[in-house]
């Protein structure tokens, strides 16, 4: 054959060395790496504690979680449904107000708020304190009064904070119903409460599949709450194990039995979405019909509005702003700002690389569009499905072993001994959050990158731009707000986190979460009221962006 | 050869094959249309000729060039062509000169700048360079995309549905104005489009895609309307009169009189396609044919479509178009004769026919 | 003008020798027409018609004694071009009074010989490699 003469840039196809698809997958790679690890270790026979632990301990795990899910669950469920019915269907007073206020507790930690009732509730607290003083009781003995740190303490902290997510999504799910379908069932004889249970709730079901999953994988990966309150779920039982019996392969083998909750929650929330797709056929948008609610409806309406907003965020906010002032001095500032700025250090670094590895990964899949990447990617982006405690026992792993095989590297070559290089340091801590947080950036970035035409891109590569000018030079401008929100949502999530960072930080390294933990531990909230306000104060910058986004979606919006 | 050669390009996406052994060669300055059904794979061609898929079998060249084969794939951004998307893809984020300079890779800033007013000059945008896109009418994207296509001087243009996202008054005039600025430029131009007026008035030359995916006819636009080698091909330009019937003596008799089927063996049972144009009405006392009988008349403007039955009974209801002033009020004795440039003759499918032995056309 | 670049090659000397003698006499009636030498056109067209028949043929057998399996869409595809000679040859005669003619009978042949024969023909060109 006469080869036809090609052009400078052309490639031959079959040696093809190909950048993206190597340096996605490769990302990929590393990021699935630590979950990989907990089940390589759980399966690795010898210090086998199996047996030990279903004699000992792990009953009492398993059923403290179910219950633990269970409750949260269903405390959930009913304050986000209703409450989102109520905002979207109903007219009462406030409203407008509490369309958004209902989100408020979203900037709360549950661990916040477990150290701040437990603060206020318990025996030497104020509450039970003017109890007695009030009918003069002397002793425990003479009144009942509720065990807040106990599993039902818990389920109340976590449904408390974890309700919003539920929220969120069955609202959007109600507004995006088209009032014909629930007008054509009120016309054919149902009442509203019926046709709420027959209409909106089936249709709405995905949506909320989808909220309650994400509320138990927070409710799974819980450490602080848990530990403060001692109820032995799964995540208390890995800290147990690992750091009071040193046992890391029993630590393994717990977090692999607990990865099958994952998978089942995943499973749960991916048919949901399927479903999800098929039931957003309607696009007409009319008013809902907003029914009125006057008199005593519509001041029961506020009340139950009211309350899940005033006890998860209201309340324990005066309680820390009054702790605050009262403990108010140059040493507490000092030591919340040094704090802080590790805080801001770890978060905004993850932030970053989490936001640019995002860009990366959603970008080379969609030039090279190849179903194994897309795989790929799907995986590395299901650590935030791993609770913290899991993926620290797999951090550790892979981190320990690099070191090992650095060190024994340059002990054979150089003679020289690197130790722990990562292990132990703000990497092994940044490494955590980017595997659990990637999700959060990745589906912002993927999301908003899908919304761009595919003939941008063939426009701006036949117009003689690459690959990678392409992305700069058209991608990027156009995806710019929802890169910054990808990197907000990686970092206000950083500045909560808990489990991980207190496995993988540095000796006596303190960020805000732990700063905050460590003294409530020690029943000196006092102390870190201030620390704690700090991080709620992060946490609301997400919800007042959340609220702005419904605001912007209502019909005749549209989302940039 | 300068300009365009594609050829034995197949394609499909999983198990859907949309293209089946395509060919199509478009010489310098010319500009040749690809017309075909909507799904029939016309976007998929261009985007394999830019590099924006990756060719499965066959070879594409452009300029004597190979860019794509089966050991070749030269990337969209090294093939110096100029790509006009449906939806014009203009970048919302860049105004409109900016988005014109876009594509001047390597010239100097104050040169791209000055080329790309020149051209926005050409298609009348000048006094909008300013402007980003979302401000701007249909026509006037329409407008900037090409302006964007053609600023590189690119070796080769493709044209995907460059008309659709216009209105339909709007859209003879851009059609006109584009075809002048490419005639200006004499760039060879691909162009695909599923509108056959609009690929009748643009090329030099079309090719008709099947929905099967490959090549049915390829010649000048009066060949493909007045000679059309495939029923598909008679079918696309609108309704269609039937007579099925049977050769003899390589006639074919219909009610209006006989066609002639002069490559056809006698006893092959055919179909009889009339264009609507082609079945004539006269009124006037000496007028031959056959008698029919009015329906209804519907005034177009630039015609009439009038719908008629044979007199003799038949059920088979017949649409004439009648080019000149028709009152149907005022017709009487109405006789039909066929023209024959307007009728075309093609062998009954095996399934329609019910026989498979008659079938092979001309031998 | 039209050039027989290495690209519209079957590779397979006999044809290739042929479209390359099909191309030159369509060279030859461009460049007469560009002189405004139309007079002979008509015969210059006959020739080439006459040639392309031949060719078809000589093609076709040569197919059948491979084993081509789409031999007969091939042939088919070779009828089919019976209009077009047709055109060209009402063409070529109104040559000489119209210039529209002289236009449509340059581009008729261009499309004809690069597009009709030579690209149609590249879809046998691997088998014939092969064998
Ligand atoms: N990227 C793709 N993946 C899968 N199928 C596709 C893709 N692009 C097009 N198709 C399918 O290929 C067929 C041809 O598409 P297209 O080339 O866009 O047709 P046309 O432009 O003629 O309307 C359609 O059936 C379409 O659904
Ligand atoms: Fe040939
Ligand atoms: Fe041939
Ligand atoms: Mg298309």
């Amino acid at each position: 054959m006469t080869a036809s003469p090609t052009l400078a840039g052309s490639t031959e196809r079959r040696l093809k060395i190909d950048g993206w698809t190597l340096g996605t997958a490769a990302i990929s790679m590393a990021v699935m790496l630590p979950i990989v690890a907990v089940v390589i270790i759980a399966f690795t026979p010898g210090d086998d504690i199996w047996g030990h632990l279903t004699s000992t301990v792990l009953p009492l795990y398993i059923a403290t979680t179910v219950q633990l899910m269970v409750g949260v669950g269903v405390g959930t469920f009913l304050i986000g449904v209703g409450g989102a019915w109520l905002v979207t269907i109903y007219r009462f007073p406030g409203k407008r107000f509490f369309e958004w206020a209902l989100l408020l507790p979203m900037a709360m930690p549950a661990y916040v708020i477990a150290y701040v009732y437990t603060d206020v509730l318990e025996y030497a607290g104020p509450v039970q304190g003017a109890l007695r003083h009030l009918f003069g009781w002397t002793s425990i003995q003479q009144y009942w009064f509720p065990e807040i740190r106990s599993l039902g303490g818990a389920i109340s902290m976590m449904t408390l904070v974890l309700y919003p997510y539920v929220y969120l999504l069955s609202r959007a799910a109600f507004l995006e119903q088209s009032v014909g379908v629930l007008e054509a069932s009120r016309v054919l004889g149902r009442s509203q409460w019926q046709s709420f249970y027959s209409v909106a709730l089936p249709l709405a079901r995905p949506a909320i599949v989808i909220g309650l999953s994400l509320v138990l994988m927070e409710t799974l990966n819980d450490f602080g709450t848990v530990d403060f309150f001692a109820v032995y779920t799964f995540t208390l039982g890995i800290f147990d194990v690992w750091m009071n019996m040193s046992n890391i392969a029993g630590a393994a083998q717990l977090a692999s039995l607990m990865l099958l909750f994952v998978i089942a929650l995943v499973l749960a929330e991916r048919f949901a979405r399927r479903k999800k797709r098929f039931h957003q056929t309607t696009t007409t948008y009319k008013e809902l019909p907003g029914y009125e609610l006057g008199g005593f409806k519509g001041l029961l309406a506020v009340v139950v509005c009211a309350l899940p907003v005033v006890l998860g965020f209201v309340l324990p906010s005066i309680v820390l702003s009054t702790y605050a002032v009262l403990h108010f001095d140059k040493e507490v500032v000092s030591q919340m700002l040094e704090t802080a700025g590790n805080s801001l250090l770890l978060s905004g670094t993850a932030a970053m690389i989490a936001v640019i590895v995002a860009i990366f990964m959603a970008y080379g899949v969609r030039i090279k569009g190849s179903p194994v990447l897309k795989v790929m990617t799907r995986i590395a982006a299901l650590g935030y499905a791993v609770p913290g405690s899991v993926l620290a026992v797999g951090v550790i792993a892979v981190l320990a072993s690099l070191d090992n095989s650095i060190d024994g590297f340059m002990r054979e070559n150089f003679g020289v001994s690197t130790g722990l290089l990562f292990s132990g340091t703000v990497v092994a801590v940044i490494f955590g959050y980017l595997v659990r947080f990637l999700a959060l950036s990745f589906g912002t970035v993927e999301a908003s990158l899908t919304k761009i035409t595919p003939n941008m891109d063939g426009a701006a590569r036949t117009l003689g731009h690459g690959p990678f000018e392409t992305l700069r030079r058209v991608h990027m401008p156009l995806m710019k707000t929802s890169i910054l929100t990808a990197a907000m949502l990686v970092f206000v999530d950083g500045m909560k986190e808990l489990p991980l960072t207190i496995i993988l930080r540095p000796f006596n390294f303190q960020t805000l979460a732990t700063y905050v933990h460590q003294f409530a531990s020690d029943e000196q909230l006092g102390e870190a009221s201030l620390a704690a306000l700090a991080i709620v104060g992060t946490g609301i910058i997400p919800v007042i962006l959340l609220s702005l986004m419904i605001r912007k979606s209502r019909p005749g919006h549209e989302i940039t | 050869m300068k300009g365009l050669l594609i050829h034995g390009v197949s394609h499909a996406y999983g198990d859907n094959k949309v293209l089946d052994k395509v060919a199509v060669v478009v010489p310098a300055g010319e500009l040749v249309c690809l017309l075909g059904p909507s799904g029939c794979g016309k976007s998929t061609l261009l985007r394999l000729a830019a590099g924006l898929e990756v060719l499965q079998e066959g070879s594409i060249v452009i300029d004597d060039v190979t860019v794509a084969s089966n050991t070749v794939h030269v990337e969209p951004e090294n093939r110096h062509i100029g790509f006009m998307f449906q939806d014009y893809a203009l970048f919302p984020h860049l105004n409109v000169l900016d988005n014109v300079i876009f594509g001047m890779v390597g010239s100097a800033a104050d040169k791209a700048r000055s080329r790309a007013m020149e051209m926005l000059d050409q298609v009348g945008m000048v006094d909008q360079a300013s402007k980003h896109p979302h401000t701007l009418s249909g026509g006037q994207q329409q407008r900037v995309a090409l302006a964007r296509a053609l600023a590189p001087e690119p070796k080769l243009l493709l044209l995907d549905e460059p008309f659709s996202g216009l209105d339909t008054n709007m859209r003879a005039r851009i059609r006109e104005e584009t075809l002048g600025v490419l005639k200006e430029f004499g760039v060879a131009t691909l162009m695909v489009t599923h509108d056959p007026e609009e690929a009748m008035f643009m090329a030099d030359r079309i090719k008709i895609l099947g929905s099967d995916g490959h090549i049915l006819q390829a010649a000048r636009p009066h060949e493909i309307y007045y000679h059309p080698k495939h029923e598909f091909v008679a079918k696309m330009f609108g309704l269609m009169n039937r007579f099925d019937s049977v050769v003899v003596n390589s006639q074919v008799e219909t009610p209006l009189g006989s066609v002639a089927a002069p490559d056809m063996a006698d006893g092959i049972k055919v179909q009889v396609l009339i264009r609507p144009e082609g079945i004539v009405l006269e009124s006037h006392e000496n007028a031959s044919g056959t008698a029919v009988e009015l329906l209804s008349t519907h005034l177009l403007g630039h015609d009439n479509i009038v719908r008629v039955r044979l007199a003799s009974g038949s059920s088979s209801e017949l649409y004439v178009r009648v080019h000149h002033a028709f009152e149907p009020e005022l017709a009487l004795g109405i006789k039909a004769t066929i023209d024959s440039d307007y009728a075309f003759v093609f062998p009954l499918d095996v399934e329609e026919g019910g026989s498979s032995s008659l079938v092979k056309a001309a031998q | 003008m039209v050039e027989l670049t290495s690209s519209f090659e079957l590779e397979f000397d006999a044809l290739d020798q042929d479209h390359q003698k099909m191309v030159d006499q369509v060279n030859a009636i461009i460049k007469k027409i560009d002189a405004g030498n139309t007079d002979d056109c008509k015969a210059l067209v006959a020739d080439f018609v006459a040639l392309s028949k031949r060719h078809f043929a000589r093609e076709e057998a040569l197919l059948v004694s491979v084993h081509y399996p789409d031999v007969e869409k091939h042939r088919k595809h070779h009828l089919d071009l019976n209009d077009k000679f047709d055109h060209m040859l009402e063409f070529a005669k109104m040559a000489p009074e119209n210039d529209m003619a002289c236009e449509s009978l340059k581009k008729e042949l261009v499309y004809f010989i690069m597009d009709d024969v030579i690209t149609a023909d590249l879809e046998f060109k691997d088998f014939l490699s092969q064998t």
